[in-house]
């Protein structure tokens, strides 16, 4: 896995859990690899911290929980966001944008 | 969570499978892949529990912030509910040990009082030596059981002076079976009290250091108590006293007087009691007893007549009569009444607080705080004031106890052998019951909370919550407050009468004045009629000799307080046995005995210098005697015996009719007593009761009249040197303890209900405060308002009142039937319980009034 991406900015990980919720709920193997694949694989993320970061999602109110079937039928728990959570995806994807356009900035023109 | 992880684990052991790994490598690659499994599911273990802590620690400072907010109702809720658990644990420990077993020996629950069944007067007679003896060795049901009765020695090891002390002859096991440990030396010895065994003592310290200096040698040494050599066994503390009073040394006597003693009589004198073996009932022992005592009554018919029927009650029903027992246990149902009510009390006031503070959670709702974040609010609330009321309680308790214990240990009256300590069951039902009544008062209006539909409450105001007003509770309830405080406080004035007027209205003497000692004569001084009775009016010179004494008499054997039972055959009445005879209560006095203490003369005369040991005997009756025996016809010149004595066989005849007197310590009942008086030189007898008039505290006068007695003999020694007030406190110990507990209880329930009333009232008023609010926006003008709070109060006040004299009245009936000697109807009581129940009625309305009346409109209008 040399040369991927997986150390992650802190709270950034908790934007991207959200992002993967917003158009569907999941399992928590189902939001690692959704990241893995949207992001070609590049961006890996550490699977023990995984689970940490939803329970703090969950105990915020931002997701909430519910046991479903998996899709080879095994009883699962998935997460899906709240209005809370919908709500808070959408200031951070504000503020990371601009963050990210002020980083993009500073290393192109500095 | 372990499940998410296996799920988890198993999609990734599949992918890697499915790369081409064996099932084994993939398995290990998953896990490698995944970190540390433990860590992770440790990491979201602490988040959670410091999640659980902090939103703990949120609602906690939310819920006392609350408390703040309204601290006059909290302050009332946790001081009510503190003050009722306080009283419920310190009078339910108090009582408990009364009712139970106060006595500082081992396990005392397993100590009992053998007795013969009560005969008519509610007299149980105590056991024979003969009979003890019997039961003793036949029976299977106590460990062992063990006899004691009062006696005397005299000591004069110190050479200067003969004193004499309080003394009990008991049975050689008498401190095994109550399992007490001297303080020196074992106690008494195998083969001491039996014939050709030792005779042996136990002394307490007090006699160990007044006699002995406190001889480090003391045990093993012989002393000679005025008749005969005793060996010192032990040594007791002065605490330790046991059935026979403030004794202050046991002689083992039992069985060596036993052996001596012929089976075909027996004086029931003998206190017997026993350690019950375990396992084994009351009414097992019972039948055990009930068996042997029917084969004494065919061994020995003529002692044993009509005795067959036992009594074996826990010990420390000696103490406490069953008259004070069943208002102890009244006074107990009273204080868990108390208890509950108060526990109704802060239910009521938490529920309506809870029903004002509605808007505030719906505001909170609103802010986005989670139904379940309010419902534990309210619960937290509620928990910290029970959880403060609890602490304060324990105090109030632990000081309770601590008042009770240095009361019984400063009353001279008290048996020491009973203590009292804080009885734990009763704290933890206090403490559950406040906790379980603030918290469950507070549950109903939490669950409305957590199914609040906010949007349509903000819409719709208050009207939209249905069934939450708990007006009609509250109303019923200051009515019972007030119908409660004005019993309580009509039960207090009542028994404050009672404690108040205790030994003042039944004696013709005030007994402060009078002081009293023992004095006993040996058979070998002053052998004739004519040299004791000579002598006894020479130690009575003497005594009235000390400056600032003003009379002095002797009464034989007993005290002031007391007479002792004797019989009487009246003349012209056949009996067929010796059982038939009356039992009477009965004195022998000396001549000034009448005159010195006041006492009326109703019919005939007094006794007189020429009533003297050789004239024909006299004998003066009470009232009640004159009436029993001869009703409607005067008994002057009429004649009795008293079979007991020495003269047995002579007539005395009545000279006088005195006034009844209670000759068997205060009296309780509105029964007099029928008691005959004779002259002390007439008759021969040993022991008596020398009592003092004195100007100013007669306890002073103790030294002074040693010294009198020694100038006149100085082998007579004079022990038990007391105020004859500590017969009558000791006669009326229980009465004033039970009057004491019911004043303290009748003080703290009243203060409760002020504090109730006032906290109904103030949530009354809170509760309509909008309404007042609106009729004043109509133009209504304070005036009117005032007179519409004022009205509504008073109609409940008039209510409960109308209530309270009901019950006022009932309370008065049942203490008039307890103590139909003191308590007398008074309008005054009713008046001022009255009066004061009224005023406070009115302090209750008068300041939520005055807040209502002076509510800003606008911000009560705009805050709802």
């Amino acid at each position: 896995m040399a040369g991927k991406t997986n150390d992650l900015l802190q709270g950034a990980l908790e934007l991207l859990i959200l992002r993967t919720l917003q158009n569907e709920s999941r399992h928590g193997w189902g939001i690692l690899k959704r990241i893995e694949q949207i992001s070609k694989d590049e961006l890996v993320i550490h699977q023990g911290s995984l689970y940490p970061a939803l329970y703090r999602l969950e105990k915020n109110g931002d997701i909430k929980s519910a046991f479903g079937l998996s899709e080879n039928n095994r009883k699962a728990k998935y997460y899906s966001l709240t209005k809370a959570g919908e709500k808070r995806l959408e200031q951070e994807m504000a503020t990371w944008g601009k963050f990210a356009r002020a980083v993009g900035l500073i290393l192109k023109f500095a | 969570m372990d499940d998410e992880m296996a799920f988890h684990l198993d999609m990734a052991t599949e992918e890697n499978m499915q790369k081409g790994l064996s099932s084994e490598d993939a398995r290990r690659r998953a896990k490698t892949d995944f970190g540390g499994i433990a860590q992770t599911k440790e990491a979201c273990r602490d988040l959670w529990i410091l999640e659980k802590i902090n939103q703990f620690w949120k609602d906690f400072r939310n819920g006392f912030r609350q408390l703040n907010r309204f601290p006059s109702q909290s302050i009332i809720s946790i001081l009510s509910l503190a003050m009722a658990i306080g009283l419920f644990a310190t009078f339910f420990s108090v009582i408990d040990k009364l009712l139970l077993s106060g006595m500082p020996f081992e396990n005392p629950d397993e100590l009992y009082y053998i007795s013969w069944e009560a005969s008519e007067g509610g007299f149980r007679p105590n056991i024979s030596l003969q009979d003890f003896a019997d039961f003793r060795k036949h029976q299977t049901s106590f460990t062992d059981i063990a006899a004691i009765r009062g006696a005397y020695i005299t000591l004069n090891e110190t050479g200067e002076m003969a004193y004499r002390y309080r003394s009990s002859m008991v049975s050689d096991n008498f401190m095994e079976v109550l399992r007490v440990k001297p303080l020196l030396g074992s106690g008494f010895q195998e083969g001491d009290s039996y014939s050709g065994g030792e005779m042996s003592i136990i002394l307490n310290e007090r006699i160990w250091e007044e006699q002995f200096n406190r001889d480090p040698d003391i045990i093993g040494k012989k002393v000679f108590t005025g008749d005969k050599h005793y060996t010192v066994r032990a040594i007791v503390s002065n605490s330790f006293r046991f059935l026979t009073g403030a004794v202050e040394s046991w002689k083992g006597e039992i069985p060596r007087r036993v052996e001596n003693m012929p089976r075909d009589g027996g004086i029931p004198t003998w206190l017997t009691y026993g350690r019950l073996k375990p396992g084994v009932s009351v009414d097992q022992a019972e039948a055990d007893f009930k068996a042997i005592a029917a084969s004494l009554k065919e061994q020995y018919p003529k002692i044993n007549a009509g005795r067959d029927s036992l009594s074996i009650r826990p010990l420390i029903e000696y103490y406490i009569s069953d008259n004070m027992r069943n208002l102890l246990v009244l006074l107990q149902v009273a204080v868990l009444v108390v208890l509950v009510g108060a526990c109704i009390n802060i239910a009521i006031l938490r529920a309506s607080q809870a029903a004002n503070r509605i808007s505030e959670f719906a505001a909170r709702s609103a802010l986005g705080a989670s139904p379940r974040q309010v419902f534990n609010q309210i619960i937290i609330e509620s928990l910290g004031i029970g959880f403060l009321s609890s602490i304060i309680g324990l105090s109030i308790a632990l000081y309770g106890i601590r008042g009770a214990q240095w009361w019984m240990n400063n009353s001279v009256f008290w048996p020491s052998e009973i203590t009292v300590e804080l009885n734990r069951s009763a704290l933890v039902v206090g403490l559950v019951l406040g906790i379980l009544a603030s918290v469950g008062a507070s549950l109903l209006p939490a669950v409305k909370v957590y199914s609040l539909d906010i949007i349509k409450y903000l819409r719709e105001g208050k009207g939209s919550v249905s069934s939450f007003t708990t007006g009609h509770l509250v109303r019923g309830f200051v009515i019972t407050q007030v119908a409660l405080s004005f019993a309580v406080l009509v039960g207090m004035f009542i028994m404050l009468q009672i404690f108040l007027n205790l030994n003042k209205n039944q004696l013709p003497y005030d007994p402060d004045d009078f002081l009293t000692a023992q004095m006993l004569f040996y058979p070998t001084s002053y052998p004739s009629v004519k040299e004791r009775g000579a002598k006894m009016e020479e130690v009575l010179e003497s005594m009235r000799a000390i400056p600032g004494v003003k009379n002095a008499a002797m009464s034989f054997r007993a005290s002031l307080s007391n007479a002792y039972n004797g019989a009487a055959i009246i003349e012209g009445v056949v009996y067929q046995d010796q059982s038939d005879y009356p039992s009477l209560s009965c004195r022998v006095v000396t001549q000034d005995y009448f005159d010195m203490l006041n006492i009326k003369l109703l019919e005939g005369r007094l006794f007189t210098p020429f009533d003297t040991h050789d004239s024909n005997k006299v004998v003066i009756v009470n009232q009640a005697m004159a009436a029993r025996f001869w009703p409607n016809e005067s008994v002057i010149g009429k004649r009795i015996k008293n079979p007991e004595n020495q003269f047995a066989d002579e007539w005395m005849t009545i000279v006088g009719v005195i006034q009844n007197l209670p000759e068997r310590g205060i009296r309780l009942l509105n029964t007099d007593v029928p008691c005959y008086y004779m002259l002390s030189r007439q008759h021969m007898l040993a022991l008596w009761e020398v009592v003092l008039e004195c100007t100013g505290d007669p306890e002073k006068y103790a030294q002074p009249m040693r010294e009198a007695l020694a100038k006149v003999d100085n082998s007579l020694g004079l022990m038990y040197i007391r105020p004859v007030k500590n017969d009558f406190g000791q006669q009326a110990f229980q009465l004033t303890f039970v009057t004491r507990l019911f004043l303290a209880f009748g003080a703290i329930t009243f203060l409760l209900s002020l504090i109730g009333i006032y906290g109904l009232f103030s949530s009354y008023v809170s509760q309509r405060i909008r309404e007042y609010c609106i009729r004043y926006a109509l133009g209504a003008n304070a005036r009117n308002i005032w007179k519409m709070i004022a009205k509504q109060g008073a109609v409940l006040t008039a209510i409960g009142l109308l209530f309270g004299l009901v019950s006022g009245y009932g309370v008065f009936l049942l203490l008039k039937g307890v103590f139909p000697l003191f308590v007398y109807a008074s309008h005054f009581y009713f008046l001022l319980a009255l009066s004061l129940v009224a005023t406070t009625a009115f302090a209750a309305i008068f300041f939520p009034a005055r807040k209502a009346v002076t509510a800003n409109i606008a911000t009560v209008l705009r805050s709802d």
